[in-house]
């Protein structure tokens, strides 16, 4: 559904936005309380380009507490992380961490996400790794394997499924505590 | 000068061109590289980061973790990595936040102190080797050659950490690319992101593709005849998305595809095959130019 059409349904939910805001303190952040709309993130979005995400948009709304809204707007998948919104804030808030936080938070929803998206997660926590060793064919059908540049055989992580269930253990104390 | 080579995905898995130029390169300047055995994914800042931020802290500390053991500094070719180890590092000298981490890695047996250092390996090239150093080292230079610079964002941000100069108008690779002889060409919008980043060419290929299309158009503008990267996801999107697009139709001709250390090791006078350039999809053509 469009950002707009989840507006006007809107109800507040005070405790979530609370969670974003402290999990933004903690990694040093301003909250978007900060923001006095001034557009440069906006304006040198690489996102705004194409898909029309606003990073001030997003910071203005999870001020005004529409998290629920903006966590199942389609939005939150098109910002790239190419962090020029963090580094041109003259106010120290980071839309690009506001985004990812709102991600977490459809994540521990179940909701639908990219695909290719939870694939690669799963790959991390299963092998270490974010895929399988491609194959690379040349444009004469020569195979330019590891081998033939004379590197050794694709390292791979030997204690990840310790690691995993680790990393699991925190993982349910995150999704339970949304 | 020892480093621990973090390799990450991309690099070992799909470009490994990137590896073996990088350490073929690095070994001949002079520069100690070590495998870092038993590395995961760094993990991805677009993937991981979007599900939970605390867990990519934690997989990227065992990493870190894994270098401090060898008591190496890390080396990566891949920015997402850069900027995930990086950062993970800068956020561990917090105290507070370094125990919280290291109670889930004593499960694994392990615990980091916050002593590695992450570094890309075009620091080493002119930090650690140097501009002088590296101008002597050129054997065929590559005169003529129209070089279109990608940086790609994490490169230069965010700036406080990076420490690149400025991330709007930086010259941090042009400087480098230039000490080969070839010539690093303006464009329009060459800080523009390769599209790839923040989950969106997993989530959005369409979008992502775009981004790359508007980027190669500008890049063949101005008549730039490769495009040269210092990260190893950018190299893909670039390289395997061009040949994506032109699948699509949306592309006609593509402009090739080299890594830095790629481009540096030709001019030193390593082959074309040593430095793992027939191992991207779009044909370095630009070496006609050259030889």
């Amino acid at each position: 559904m469009a950002l707009v059409d989840l507006l006007t349904l809107a109800e507040e939910k005070p405790e979530l936005k609370s969670k974003v805001y402290r999990e933004l303190l903690e990694l040093g952040l301003s909250t978007p309380d900060y923001c006095y709309l001034c557009g440069r993130c906006s304006g040198g979005c690489t996102s705004m380009r194409l898909l029309e995400l606003k990073p001030h948009e997003i910071a203005a709304l999870a001020r005004d507490g529409f998290i629920e809204e903006l966590v199942g707007s389609e939005i939150i998948w098109a910002c790239a992380q190419c962090l020029q919104c963090r580094e041109r804030c003259p106010q120290g808030v980071s839309p690009v961490d506001i985004i990812l936080k709102l991600r977490s938070i459809a994540v521990s929803r179940g909701a639908e996400l990219p695909e290719e998206l939870s694939k690669m997660m799963m790959s991390i926590l299963d092998t270490g790794l974010i895929q399988e060793p491609r194959e690379v064919v040349g444009r004469s059908g020569r195979k330019y394997t590891r081998e033939a540049l004379r590197l050794p055989p694709a390292p791979r992580p030997k204690d990840m499924a310790a690691f995993s269930e680790a990393l699991m253990s925190t993982l349910e104390v995150v999704l339970g505590g949304v | 000068m020892r480093y621990a080579y973090f390799l990450g995905c991309i690099t070992p898995l799909r470009y490994p061109g990137i590896e073996a130029a990088t350490k073929i390169v690095l070994k001949e300047l002079g520069v100690e590289v070590i495998e870092l055995n038993g590395a995961s994914c760094c993990p991805a800042p677009g993937v991981f980061g979007s599900f939970d931020l605390w867990n990519w802290l934690i997989l990227a500390a065992r990493n870190l973790d894994l270098a401090e053991d060898l008591d190496a500094k890390i080396v990566v070719t891949c920015n997402g990595c850069y900027g995930s180890l990086q950062e993970a590092h800068h956020l561990l000298e917090d105290v507070v936040r370094r125990e919280a981490v290291n109670e889930v890695l004593a499960k694994i047996g392990r615990r980091y102190e916050g002593r590695t250092e992450v570094k890309h390996v075009t620091e080493v090239l002119l930090e650690d080797v140097g501009a002088e150093e590296l101008k002597k080292r050129v054997k065929k230079p590559l005169k003529g050659l129209k070089v279109a610079v990608h940086y790609g964002c994490h490169f230069l941000k965010p700036s406080k950490i990076r420490g690149h100069g400025s991330p709007e108008a930086p010259t941090y690779l042009d400087e480098l690319v230039e000490l080969t002889g070839a010539e690093s060409i303006d464009y329009l919008d060459k800080l523009m992101c390769c599209g790839a980043g923040g989950g969106v060419r997993a989530g959005r290929l369409d979008v992502a593709l775009d981004f790359t299309l508007e980027k190669v158009r500008n890049i063949k503008r101005a008549g730039g005849d490769v495009i040269v990267t210092p990260c190893a996801f950018c190299h893909f999107q670039f390289d395997t998305g061009q040949r994506e697009l032109m699948s699509k139709g949306l592309l006609d001709k593509p402009v090739p595809v080299a890594f830095i250390t790629q481009l540096i090791g030709l001019a030193m006078g390593f082959s074309p095959d040593e430095m793992g350039l027939n191992d991207n999809f779009i044909p370095p053509k630009y070496l006609e130019k050259i030889s």
